[in-house]
Formats: C-alpha cells, sequence, structure tokens
C-alpha cells in the first residue's frame, strides 16, 4: 500500500461522511423549501383561520341556520356527499362547548335545500332527492324543542339551491332553481310563506333584479344578502340584498370575483365571502380567496380581498355563520368541496371578525336630557329608541326617580336603525 | 316628571329610564333625566293692624310684615303710594330666604290741620326684585282724630260787694 492509497483510505470515511451530511442537509433545505411552499400558497400570513371540532359527517351544499335566541349555535341539515348522494343528517354546533349534537334527521335526504329559523323552528324548503332523481316542493319544519320534524304545506314549485330568510312572521325563499343538471337555469321569483296562516301567498314578493342560484346568502335583520352564485349564462357579479320587511330588493357593489356557491358570513357590519367556484364555464375551479364588503355603508362599499385565504379552496360551505362565543366575533367556513365534488369534508374553521349585528338592542336617545319648571309642574320629556338588533323587539321602560314620574306606553321598533316614534316621559 | 311643589329652587332629582329588550333581556340602554324646579317668586305683605288714628300732627307707627313664601331668597322692596299724608318707611328694602319673615315699620304723621274725621290712605306695595312682575300690598289707614275745643264762661266774683 502505497501513501496515495493510504491517504485515500484515510479520506473516505470523510466522504462518506461529508456525502451524508450533504444529503442530511439538501433534505433540511427541501423540507424548508415545503414549508416556505406552504408560506408562498398563503402569502397573507397570519392565516387566521383556526380549525375546530369537525362536523361528524361530512357534507356540502346543506341547508343552514341560526337562531336569534341561539347566537352562538347553528345548524347543518343535510346536504350532499361525494358523487351527489344527498343525505338526511341534521346537526347543530355551539361554538362556546366547540361541540356538535346530532339532530333528528330529515324525513328526507336532501341536497341543497334552502333552510330559515323563526321563533324555535328550523324551516327546510325544497332540496334535491334521491333515488327518483328530482328536485322536490317539500317544506319541512323542525321543532327545536321537542327535536321532531313536521311537514308542512308543498312549496308553490319545485325548487332547490335557493336562499331563504324569516322574517316578521314570514318566510322569503329566494331564486334557485327548478331544474336538474345541466339545466338548472335559476328563477328570480320570491315565495312567501306566512307562517301564522301556514300558507304560501299567491303573489308572493318583488323578483330579483338578477336571477341566481347557489349564491352565498346570509340574513341580517331584515335583510337576505344575496351574493354571486349561478347566473343564467355563467356566474353573475350581483350582491344583492331583499329587504324583507319592504318588499324590496337593492343593488349593491359589484361583486367581481362573480363566484358560485361560496359560503357568506355576515358580521354585524361586514360580509364575507367565502371560496367558491370562479370559473364561470360547467367545470369547477374553486378558489380558497375570502373578500369582505362593509355592508353598514351600503351601497358605497365595494369588496376587497381580506388576505387571509381558506386553509384550501373550498365550495359549498354555504354556512358562513357568524359568533361570538369564540373570540367576541368569529366567522365560520364549514364542510363543502375542496374540489370537483369528489372530496367532501368535514371541517370547521371560525376566523376572528367584528362582533356579530345584534339581534336585539336598544339604543335609548337621548342619553342626557335636562329641563326645568316650576314646583307643580310637569316636565315632558320626549325619548325614542333606536333599535340596532336584528329582529322586531319590544322594550319594557321602568325608571327611578325620587319625583313623580309617568311615561306613554312604548311602541315597537324596527330594524334597521329605524327610529320608533318618540314618546313622551313625564 | 313632575316637579314637588314644595321643591326649593335649583333642586334636582335625576330620573333614570332603562329600556330593556324583551327579546334579549341582557340587552338594554339608559337614558338620564335630570329635572331642576325654577325659582317661583311670591310674598306677603299685610299687616295686623291696618288702621289707626290719632290727633292732628301726631306720627303714628304701623307694623307691616313681609314673608317670602317663594322657594328661594329674594330681595323684595318696598314703597309706599297712594298716600297725602307724609308717609315714612325707614327701611324700603328686605332680603328674605324661602319662607322668611320680617316686620317693617311705616310712619305716617297726621297734618297739624286735618280736621277730625279726616283720613288717608297709604298703599305699602312689597315688590320682588327676583321677578318684578310679583308683588303684594297692605292698606293703611290713617284717621284724624276729633279735637273738642270746650270754652268755658269765666265768672267774676266780686266779693267787694258783699260788704
Amino acid at each position: 500500500m502505497n501513501a496515495k492509497k493510504i491517504q485515500l483510505y484515510w479520506h473516505l470515511p470523510c466522504v462518506i461522511l461529508l456525502g451524508f451530511g450533504l444529503a442530511v442537509l439538501l433534505l433540511l433545505a427541501m423540507g424548508l423549501a415545503a414549508g416556505t411552499g406552504i408560506a408562498q400558497a398563503y402569502p397573507d400570513l397570519p392565516q387566521a383561520w383556526t380549525e375546530t371540532e369537525p362536523i361528524p359527517q361530512k357534507t356540502t351544499n346543506y341547508a343552514f341556520a341560526q337562531c336569534v335566541d341561539d347566537p352562538d349555535g347553528f345548524y347543518v341539515i343535510g346536504g350532499g356527499q361525494a358523487q351527489g348522494d344527498p343525505i338526511d343528517d341534521a346537526w347543530h354546533y355551539d361554538a362556546a362547548s366547540d361541540t356538535w349534537t346530532e339532530l333528528e334527521s330529515l324525513p328526507v335526504a336532501l341536497i341543497h335545500p334552502a333552510a330559515a329559523c323563526y321563533e324555535g323552528k328550523i324551516y327546510t324548503a325544497g332540496g334535491w332527492q334521491l333515488p327518483e332523481p328530482h328536485v322536490t316542493d317539500n317544506l319541512f319544519i323542525y321543532d327545536i324543542t321537542s327535536d321532531t320534524w313536521t311537514q308542512g304545506p308543498d312549496l308553490p314549485h319545485v325548487l332547490w339551491l335557493a336562499s331563504m330568510g324569516a322574517w316578521d312572521g314570514r318566510l322569503y325563499l329566494v331564486g334557485g332553481t327548478t331544474g336538474v343538471y345541466p339545466s338548472i337555469t335559476p328563477i328570480n321569483h320570491v315565495d312567501i310563506y306566512d307562517i301564522a296562516a301556514g300558507a304560501w301567498t299567491d303573489q308572493g314578493g318583488a323578483p330579483m333584479p338578477v336571477a341566481a342560484r347557489t349564491s352565498g346568502n346570509a340574513q341580517v335583520g331584515p335583510y337576505l344578502f344575496i351574493v354571486g352564485g349561478g347566473a343564467i349564462s355563467g356566474h353573475t357579479n350581483a350582491t344583492q340584498r331583499y329587504d324583507m320587511s319592504a318588499d324590496a330588493w337593492e343593488s349593491g357593489p359589484t361583486f367581481t370575483s362573480a363566484r358560485n356557491a361560496p359560503g357568506l358570513a355576515a358580521t354585524g357590519t361586514h360580509l364575507y365571502a367565502m371560496g367558491g367556484d370562479v370559473d364561470p364555464s360547467t367545470s369547477l375551479v374553486l378558489t380558497d380567496l375570502v373578500e369582505t364588503l362593509d355592508y353598514s355603508v351600503w351601497p358605497g362599499s365595494s369588496w376587497s380581498d381580506l388576505g387571509d385565504p381558506l386553509p384550501d379552496t373550498y365550495a359549498g360551505n354555504f354556512g358562513g355563520f357568524c359568533t361570538e362565543a369564540v373570540t367576541g366575533g368569529e366567522v365560520w367556513s364549514v364542510g363543502g368541496t375542496i374540489d370537483n365534488l369528489v372530496t367532501i369534508t368535514n371541517t370547521n374553521y371560525y376566523r376572528s371578525a367584528e362582533a356579530c349585528a345584534d339581534f336585539y338592542f336598544g339604543n335609548l336617545a337621548p342619553e342626557d336630557s335636562a329641563d326645568s319648571d316650576e314646583p307643580g309642574e310637569t316636565v315632558t320629556y320626549a325619548l325614542s329608541i333606536d333599535d340596532n338588533g336584528t329582529q322586531v323587539d319590544t322594550y319594557d321602560i321602568t325608571s327611578s326617580a325620587s319625583w313623580t314620574t309617568t311615561y306613554s306606553p312604548i311602541r315597537l321598533a324596527r330594524w334597521p336603525r329605524a327610529r320608533a316614534p318618540r314618546w313622551s316621559f313625564r | 316628571m313632575t316637579v314637588p311643589s314644595d321643591a326649593m329652587a335649583g333642586e334636582q332629582d335625576l330620573a333614570t329610564v332603562t329600556a330593556t329588550s324583551q327579546g334579549n333581556p341582557v340587552k338594554s340602554d339608559q337614558a338620564v333625566l335630570t329635572t331642576t324646579a325654577l325659582a317661583t317668586y311670591s310674598m306677603d305683605c299685610s299687616s295686623d293692624n291696618p288702621a289707626l288714628s290719632g290727633l292732628a300732627g301726631q306720627k303714628l307707627t304701623y307694623t307691616v310684615t313681609l314673608t317670602n313664601t317663594s322657594n328661594t331668597t329674594d330681595t323684595i322692596v318696598l314703597d309706599a303710594s297712594g298716600n297725602s299724608w307724609t308717609t315714612n318707611l325707614p327701611v324700603t328694602e328686605a332680603t328674605l330666604g324661602a319662607g322668611e319673615s320680617t316686620q317693617v315699620i311705616v310712619y305716617v304723621t297726621i297734618p297739624a290741620d286735618a280736621a277730625g274725621g279726616e283720613y288717608d290712605t297709604a298703599t305699602i306695595t312689597a315688590t320682588s326684585q327676583g321677578d318684578p312682575g310679583v308683588s303684594d300690598s297692605a292698606t293703611l289707614t290713617t284717621t284724624a282724630l276729633v279735637t273738642f275745643k270746650i270754652y268755658m264762661p269765666l265768672v267774676g266774683n266780686d266779693s267787694s260787694s258783699l260788704e
């Protein structure tokens, strides 16, 4: 063995170790690159979306509802599984305890019925069902207290992919379609159900300015916001809202991303359009985009990128709920599909946001009043209530004073920011 | 809110009005009403003995009682009017707290040449400085007494004629 060979043999372990070290470094670098790749996919950190207890049943295109007496809970009803199989599951989620509770199942498994909550009942209308594929005209009524379903009067026509709100004793079933794939041309109808009468009205409401189906939809007080969705041709970029108290439509800022089937959440001031299909052709191209609209300055504001996309691409995550139990104000993206209706999810994400719209709130004004009069005389004050809540409300009035005080009966106040007629306080 | 009839000027009462949502009783709002009693001005001006008589040239003294019946301190100005005979008010102004009283003196001098039975009336008016539209008055009537002159016949007695 000559000196060169000895030197080579002596270097061999070093070379091997060096190679191993390089390999480790390379792997580490790859790992870092992968991590960086995640960050690059979502450059708008901090990625405030937080995963919570997933819904026990994967679902997409479900019906959803929130009730005024349960502001930190929400309902997910029916929906679809992979390959479009409808399900009859019904769930309630409590944000405060991060728990799902299984409810009595829908009488029929349905994809994309519409739902709204009113005075202890959840009304679920229309939908698409099997085994003979067809669109239904069923109205199912869920009694929250008894956990039971009953069937109400049939809709005026078959319907699915619609939106629904409830206000002042009536249900408003908006848009949707009567057809089945591929003939799912949206309609612009507003069907109205009188809860006390137990009947659908003959006339219905004012038609939608832009017919739409599978729109993001959320109710704030008497307003039912309808954002995007499938139009007669492609997707609509319309932001519409229906004033259920006045049977009047208003057009808002252009929804430039013109997405179909996004989740839509409403806080006290903003709308959040989450995910959806951005391809107006028949194919699906889902997005993780989250845009917001400050509707408090309606219609003067515009949609803008929140800068914090969903953790994945989603569509059919319709239940864009708002609760306050976790951060004082958060919006939710629940379930949906992350691809072309092949993979259905049960994820349950929230993100901090503004406080939700107050269901009830009375702002008594003016806050301070002062007047004077001679002894024996009566001073009259005029107070009013600005009802900023989202529901029709009445108020109890009490007073504490040493001197004799009387007041006229309080009147009903209505949202939004409707000023109750002035009432005198003597 | 009714201001109590016995409320003092400037006295206040706060009424806290609370509107509570029936839909969600934890939601409520309050408004505060502050009511202040205004000052009211009134007084009583009277004399227990408003009619006196005296001889011509005599100076009579009346006592007039002033009472501030308002709900605040007031300065009351006194003035005499309607009189022909000399009427003096040594004190023409009195500051009284609410409910306070004082007595003031009024002098009336019967003219020396006043005929018996002749009389004069003086109106003593008390006027509020807090509210000059508020006043009260007392009427003092002074009568000159009749002066009788008895002329006695002077009867002389001439005692010398008896001698």
